[in-house]
């Protein structure tokens, strides 16, 4: 780890006050002694907690515009990535994927679903690449991620009758897959763009 | 499509805890139906995201997973649309340490908050041309060090809005964490952006920065009081060190004389600490033999100093009387 500052300055004060390990190595390094304080006490940062706390600089800012009162941070608080991927473990390592990613998962291979302990993290990638014996990576477009699309019935077909593990990628990246939209309830694709107000 | 670059550029941060036991994880939750994608990452490094983002916008997640146990950190959000503002928090502190931001419960630090992005248009949508500026802080227990901290019970101390672009500094002269005893206070600060509720999102995090605040170092010494006479051996002392700051230096001096603020002394010898860690520490220190280092007769003071990021503090220190010339009261008589 890089050295901090302190360490760094106290390594010089050392070499400076103890040029040869013949000399005495008890003696004080060399510091700024007139710098030196006492400890600031409990009343004299409860003063300066009264003072900070008269004048925040976030509610000097302006006033709160929104949802003020409401705390928006506590939407995703509980999210936990773990919890919220699918776990694919096998031979000492694993890795996450988005949940709705794997498409298909045969019954033999359900023991690989799930973390085991000690084991080895790995990214999508590697884990893939050490694993390919087992697990066959699906592309996906955009639409059918989100629903808007079917899968084609070819690949639907060769889905359902593999006898590895079938995860969703766009791009080579795992990407969850959202059950198919009721037509009705798809946007037209004028409604998809982008607003812009710059 | 949008850069990485300010997710990825917190990577950087992150690979000093101990590169082989973290991996990262970069997640682009697409709205408004939630729809995930992992965006594998290098450890450093910045990409185009290969998925483009919705109209109602995206928020991507950078996390970083603990192998052994298995636990996930979130280390950066931010969310991005083709018209919300962009913005970015740092802290400074007087602790130049990189991974964490971090300083002491009785120091001041500063908070710089760049956005950009905000328009000027009165009939741009508000969530175009302000955003929403919050203070959250959370106190840790006694003895914590923020692992295992849920960050959802964290208190919204105050908020505000922030609605033209550049840098705006926010100055504290010290940390709001609760805590009964404020030289004790130990938890984190945490200032995000957020961007405002309209009609694709809800109010998401542009960006967010923490920083832990560590109490101050205190001291006691036992085995010697202040006005004992030494005539022999030096007594065993025993030096008591709470909270050290991870980035200190602590040491026992003693010097001949009273009591002085800023004299320098000689480090009895084996007394003295050095602590390179990321959270503080508690020690003890034994004085045994220390005789040498206290040679002459007359008053002497010992302190316990340290020395950190922030300057030299006296923690403790006691006087004593060394009285080891050995004085014989009479005298020689003849009998002539």
């Amino acid at each position: 780890m890089k050295l901090s500052t302190t360490t760094l300055t106290l390594t010089l004060a050392a070499l400076l006050v103890h040029p040869s390990a013949s000399e005495d190595q008890s003696r004080s390094p060399v510091i700024d002694a007139g710098k030196m304080r006492d400890a600031t006490t409990h009343d004299e940062l409860s003063q300066r907690l009264r003072m900070a706390q008269q004048n925040d600089p976030v509610r000097d800012a302006g006033p709160p515009k929104g949802n003020a009162g409401e705390d928006p941070s506590k939407q995703h608080a509980q999210r936990d990535l773990i919890a919220d991927s699918t776990v694919l473990c096998y031979g000492g390592s694993l890795t996450l994927v988005p949940k709705g990613a794997v498409l298909h998962l045969p019954e033999k291979l359900q023991d690989r679903v799930g973390a085991k302990p000690k084991v080895q993290v790995k990214t999508w990638r590697e884990f893939y690449n050490a694993n390919r014996g087992w697990i066959r990576a699906v592309e996906v477009t955009r639409e059918q991620a989100i629903g808007y699309a079917p899968l084609a019935e070819a690949t639907l077909a060769s889905i359902e009758e593999s006898s590895s593990l079938v995860v969703a990628t766009y791009k080579n990246g795992p990407i969850s897959v959202l059950p198919l939209k009721d037509p009705e309830d798809i946007p037209k694709r004028s409604e998809r763009k982008p607003v812009t107000y710059r | 499509m949008k850069t990485l670059s300010l997710i990825l550029s917190a990577l950087c941060l992150v690979t000093t805890l101990g590169a082989q036991d973290f991996t990262y994880f970069i997640r682009q939750i697409q709205m408004p139906d939630n729809t995930e994608y992992d965006v594998s990452v290098e450890q450093e490094g910045t990409r185009l995201s290969e998925l483009e983002i919705n109209p109602e916008g995206a928020r991507f997640e950078l996390w970083t997973i603990k192998s052994d146990p298995l636990t996930s950190y979130l280390l950066d959000s931010t969310y991005v649309n083709s018209y919300i503002p962009v913005a970015e928090v740092e802290i400074v502190s007087e602790d130049p340490y990189e991974v964490i931001p971090r300083t002491r419960c009785d120091r001041p630090f500063t908070v710089n908050i760049m956005v950009d992005g905000l328009s000027s248009d009165p009939e741009a949508p508000e969530a175009a041309k302000s955003v929403k500026l919050l203070r959250h802080v959370q106190a840790y227990h006694s003895e914590g060090t923020g692992k295992n901290t849920d960050r959802g019970n964290a208190t919204l101390l105050s908020e505000g809005s922030l609605d033209s672009n550049g840098t705006h500094t926010l100055s504290y002269p010290v940390t709001s964490i609760p805590g009964g005893d404020r030289t004790k206070v130990r938890g984190e600060e945490r200032f995000s952006v957020y961007s405002l509720e309209d009609e694709q999102a809800p109010e998401s995090q542009l960006d967010a920065q923490f920083m832990q605040v560590w109490p101050m170092a205190t001291s006691s010494l036992s085995g010697i009081a202040s006005g004992d006479v030494i005539k022999e051996l030096v007594p065993e002392v025993t030096v008591v060190l709470d909270d050290l700051y991870p980035d200190s230096w602590t040491y026992v001096q003693v010097y001949p004389g009273s009591p002085a603020l800023g004299t320098q002394g000689v480090v009895v010898p084996g007394a003295s600490i050095l602590v390179d860690g990321s959270v503080p520490r508690d020690e003890t220190i034994e004085l045994a033999g220390w005789d040498e280092s206290v040679p002459t007769d007359g008053p002497w003071t010992l302190e316990v100093l340290t020395v950190t990021p922030f300057g030299i503090d006296r923690l403790a220190y006691t006087s004593f009387q060394v009285e080891r010339a050995i004085r014989v009261n009479g005298g020689v008589t003849s009998v002539d």
